[in-house]
């Protein structure tokens, strides 16, 4: 029968916390970029002109069709190379997982935006609003409501992705887990904590985000 | 009515969807202040020839002018030029439009949905914008409505607060584009009342309508449209009472039919 030892965990709580931090700036960062990256391909997308949406759609496909673990060894390896802009394994790491998620919040954005009703549009066009005010102050002040649940999934999913970083040992939390059970052979408990610890962190944004939700709903 | 340039005045429109031709070469002259009646079966070409004044659709044959200015286009050396940004915006913000559908914005209150383009696009200052706003709310018995979400309001409230909405711009030429077709019948009238009013006020008005009782008497001329083309135009009275089309007296014993 294992013994379980769970001091092992308080005694090295230090480190679990700043890989969490770690985890979290490398969540963040990645979010907040991809959500830029994502609206920009997103609004491209739906361009009339096929000189703009078919890089965008092509843009969109190919990361959507490649795995994120090599576009990360790619970013850190092989991008300094070609361009000789040198990235720290952190910077390498959240530039692929931005650009990665980028093509799925893109979709959001897309999807979000096409389901405005097109009166929404029309009747600020006879007012004499530019697409830019229309898209700010109408449309996507809307497509966001819309577009809430499918955003918190990709937050919770870019916070799991992140774990992917650890290849380039970026001492986010599962780095820094893999490191403290070379030190402590406890990988049972480390482990366990460890998938908790993801949870924690995810669940009161779910939570928070449903909340959010159903007092949007009740408002419009 | 007043001198001056003509309100409207189209020339040889013409308008296709796909191999569909929608308007097949309309010509069509609207006074200032006139209020005009546009009727005529559905797919006839009357939403879309609102559609192309307000510059809503973007590819038409034939020119528009309001208040004397090409829409859409510049004249160079007789060939036309699309303009776009404010040069566009700027003469097709001569024309006000409510439609079928209301579309106001669901996440702003009845005010922000009138204040918002004074703001944006005129430059008003907030509380201008609001004084205006209050002012043509009053005028349409919905004060007391200014700080409600659309979604709490009855069909009839929702398209008044949408006339006031685009009336906050201060247009020349409202378009009306079949503004009761998606109304209980019991709102029907309340919103006619508004119109009546603003045509007693001297606004030119361009009304795609099904109400055969408020064009006649508000309409100043009715035209009836079918396969994109002006069949017959004249007063009201003469073409309610003694249409000389055939295809007129057709669609208006249709009309009457479903009226009884």
């Amino acid at each position: 029968m294992y013994s379980w030892n769970f001091q092992v965990l308080w005694e090295f709580r230090i480190v679990f916390f700043n890989g969490a931090i770690i985890t979290l700036e490398l969540t963040l960062l990645s979010m907040s970029l991809a959500l830029g990256l994502g609206l920009l391909v997103g609004i491209a997308r739906l361009a009339k002109y096929r000189a703009v949406s078919g890089p965008a759609a092509a843009y969109v496909e190919f990361l959507r069709d490649t795995p994120l673990l090599v576009q990360i060894i790619w970013v850190f390896y092989c991008f300094p190379i070609l361009t000789g802009i040198k990235l720290s394994a952190f910077w390498a790491s959240a530039l692929a997982i931005s650009v990665h998620m980028s093509a799925y919040v893109a979709e959001v954005f897309r999807a979000g935006i096409a389901s405005i009703e097109r009166g929404q549009t029309e009747s600020a066009k006879v007012l004499g609003m530019s697409y830019s005010q229309i898209m700010q102050r109408i449309i996507l002040p809307q497509a966001v409501r819309r577009m809430l649940p499918p955003f918190v999934n990709q937050f919770a999913d870019i916070l799991k992705l992140t774990s992917l970083a650890s290849v380039l040992a970026v001492g986010e939390l599962l780095h820094a887990t893999n490191n403290l059970i070379i030190n402590t052979f406890r990988p049972l408990e480390l482990y366990t904590f460890l998938a908790l610890a993801y949870f924690v962190l995810i669940y009161p944004v779910a939570f928070g985000a449903r909340r959010a939700e159903v007092y949007l709903a009740r408002r419009i | 009515m007043n001198s001056g340039p003509l309100a409207v005045r189209i020339e040889d429109l013409r308008k296709c969807f796909g191999p569909l031709e929608v308007l097949r070469g309309l010509h069509l002259e609207v006074a200032r202040g006139e209020v005009l009646c546009i009727v005529g079966p559905s797919g006839s070409g009357k939403s879309t020839l609102l559609r192309c004044i307000a510059f809503l659709e973007e590819d038409f044959g034939g020119r528009i002018y309001l208040e004397g200015e090409l829409l859409g286009f510049v004249e160079r050396n007789g060939r036309l030029q699309r303009v776009k940004g404010s040069a566009l915006r700027r003469v097709r913000s001569k024309v006000g439009m409510v439609f079928q559908q209301f579309n106001l914005w669901p996440h702003k209150t009845v005010l922000e949905n009138i204040v918002e383009a004074p703001i944006r696009v005129k430059g008003l200052s907030r509380s201008e914008a609001v004084l205006g706003a209050e002012d043509l709310l009053k005028k349409v018995g919905l004060l007391e409505k200014r700080d409600e979400y659309p979604s709490r309001l009855s069909g009839g409230q929702q398209q008044r607060v949408a006339i006031s909405r685009a009336l906050a711009m201060r247009p020349q030429i409202m378009l009306f584009d079949e503004v009761t077709s998606a109304l209980d019948p019991e709102l029907v009238n309340e919103v006619l009342i508004v119109m009546k009013k603003l045509a007693e006020e001297g606004m030119t008005m361009l009304v795609v309508t099904h109400e055969m009782g408020f064009a006649r008497q508000v309409a100043d001329r009715v035209i009836f449209i079918d396969h994109g083309v002006i069949v017959e135009e004249g007063a009201p009275e003469v073409i309610f009472t003694h249409p000389k089309r055939e295809r007129t007296q057709h669609f208006l014993s249709l009309v009457r039919h479903e009226e009884l």
